[in-house]
């Protein structure tokens, strides 16, 4: 039988400490609206990314500055689209896409590289390039 | 190294040193005293097979088992059923024979890579990945649990069994969006008694009980139902014949 111990404890805390963290700078959510996967309407400038088998189905996407991505959720489970990775995440937005038909959408206005995250289910990655 | 591997890990170093903790008097907790011997015979003359036979077989049904729904049906069967042997191996090592209980943890976890690859040649690489990692993440919710009762935590137990019954809400939600036919609340439901024998075997080989094999056999005998639900709407999506 295995007896409890100090070593034990301290073992344990260490191996299995799982700390997630992140905040939301701006987002929407919005009633159901199913629609399939990557769109992009041009002249609204919005790319609309699904989210459908635990994936972020086309998520990497390069866009140009200014442009809104909006991640529409058809999977009947609660996601995230969190900035950052799951070890870094990066407080720029953390959207909250609470079951299907909800969706949540950030406006990039700076180039650069934002890689994001689902905090509930970190495999779930993807990689937006901002171009001027 | 991904979430579940590393508690897998963990869960090794965890148990090592707390049979370490139980000084060396040889007393392996949950070893049975009286493993009863066995005898094997082996016949070495392979059978002669006719074609009266082969004749034979096809009457009772072994080609029907070659059909595409059957051949997947039986395919999950068996890797379910390994899973869960399997994982009862890993906790049986991890407990009582630490120095080969890595092993035990990789074997386990080929065994959810071919589920992963079973899964990936229906629905595509992407979501056999997704698969995957959703498979280990309930494996480490279990190693958890394992952890947990192994120290006598119970508010961890408890934490674990909240996580498994969040899991098979996120592990239906991923079914149903590759199969309607699989709705989230039937998955749900079906995997309820895969976790509560699973649970009562990790209890048995944890506090050393005589019956742990056999409560490891039952959480086995539930998988071919599960295997037969899966495989029935797999078949049905797709339409492979048998």
């Amino acid at each position: 039988m295995i007896r409890t111990s100090h070593r034990i404890i301290t073992a344990t805390v260490i191996a299995l400490s799982v700390i997630v963290a992140g905040c939301a700078e701006r987002s929407v959510v919005e009633p159901p609206a199913g629609v399939p996967a990557t769109t992009i309407d041009a002249s609204a400038a919005t790319v609309t990314v699904a989210v459908q088998g635990f994936l972020f189905q086309d998520g990497d996407l390069e866009i140009e500055a200014g442009t809104t991505v909006r991640w529409e959720n058809q999977d009947r489970i609660l996601h995230t689209v969190t900035a950052g990775t799951e070890a870094a995440p990066s407080g720029l937005f953390d959207i909250q896409l609470d079951g299907d038909g909800s969706s949540g959408e950030f406006t990039f206005s700076s180039p650069g590289t934002y890689e994001y995250f689902c905090a509930r289910h970190p495999h779930m990655t993807g990689t937006i390039t901002v171009t001027p | 190294m991904n979430s579940s591997r590393k508690k897998l890990a963990a869960l090794g170093l965890v148990l090592a040193l707390g049979a370490a903790a139980c000084g060396s008097d040889g007393d392996g907790g949950a070893a049975p005293t009286s493993a009863p011997s066995t005898t094997t015979t082996t016949t070495t003359e392979a059978p002669t097979t006719t074609t009266t036979e082969a004749q034979a077989m096809e009457l009772i049904g072994v080609a029907a088992a070659q059909s595409p729904a059957a051949e997947l049906r039986s395919l999950l069967t068996a890797q379910l059923q390994e899973h869960v042997y399997l994982a009862g191996t890993a906790v049986f090592t991890a407990i009582n024979v630490p120095s080969v209980f890595e092993a035990a943890a990789a074997t386990l976890d080929q065994n959810s890579q071919d589920l992963a690859a079973s899964v990936a040649s229906l629905y595509g690489d992407d979501a056999g990945d997704a698969f995957l990692e959703l498979w280990r993440t309930h494996i480490g919710f279990f190693v958890d649990y394992t952890t947990a009762r192994a120290m006598g935590d119970e508010a961890g137990q408890m934490a674990a069994k909240t996580a498994l019954q969040g899991y098979r809400e996120d592990f239906g939600a991923f079914l149903e969006s590759a199969n309607p036919a699989l709705t989230k609340e039937a998955v749900v439901a079906e995997l309820q008694p895969h976790v509560e024998t699973v649970f009562a075997a990790i209890d048995a080989v944890v506090d050393g009980d005589a019956d742990a094999f056999d409560k490891l056999k039952v959480a086995a005998n539930v998988m071919p139902n599960t295997a037969a639900t899966l495989a029935g709407a797999f078949a049905d999506q797709f339409e492979l014949a048998g």
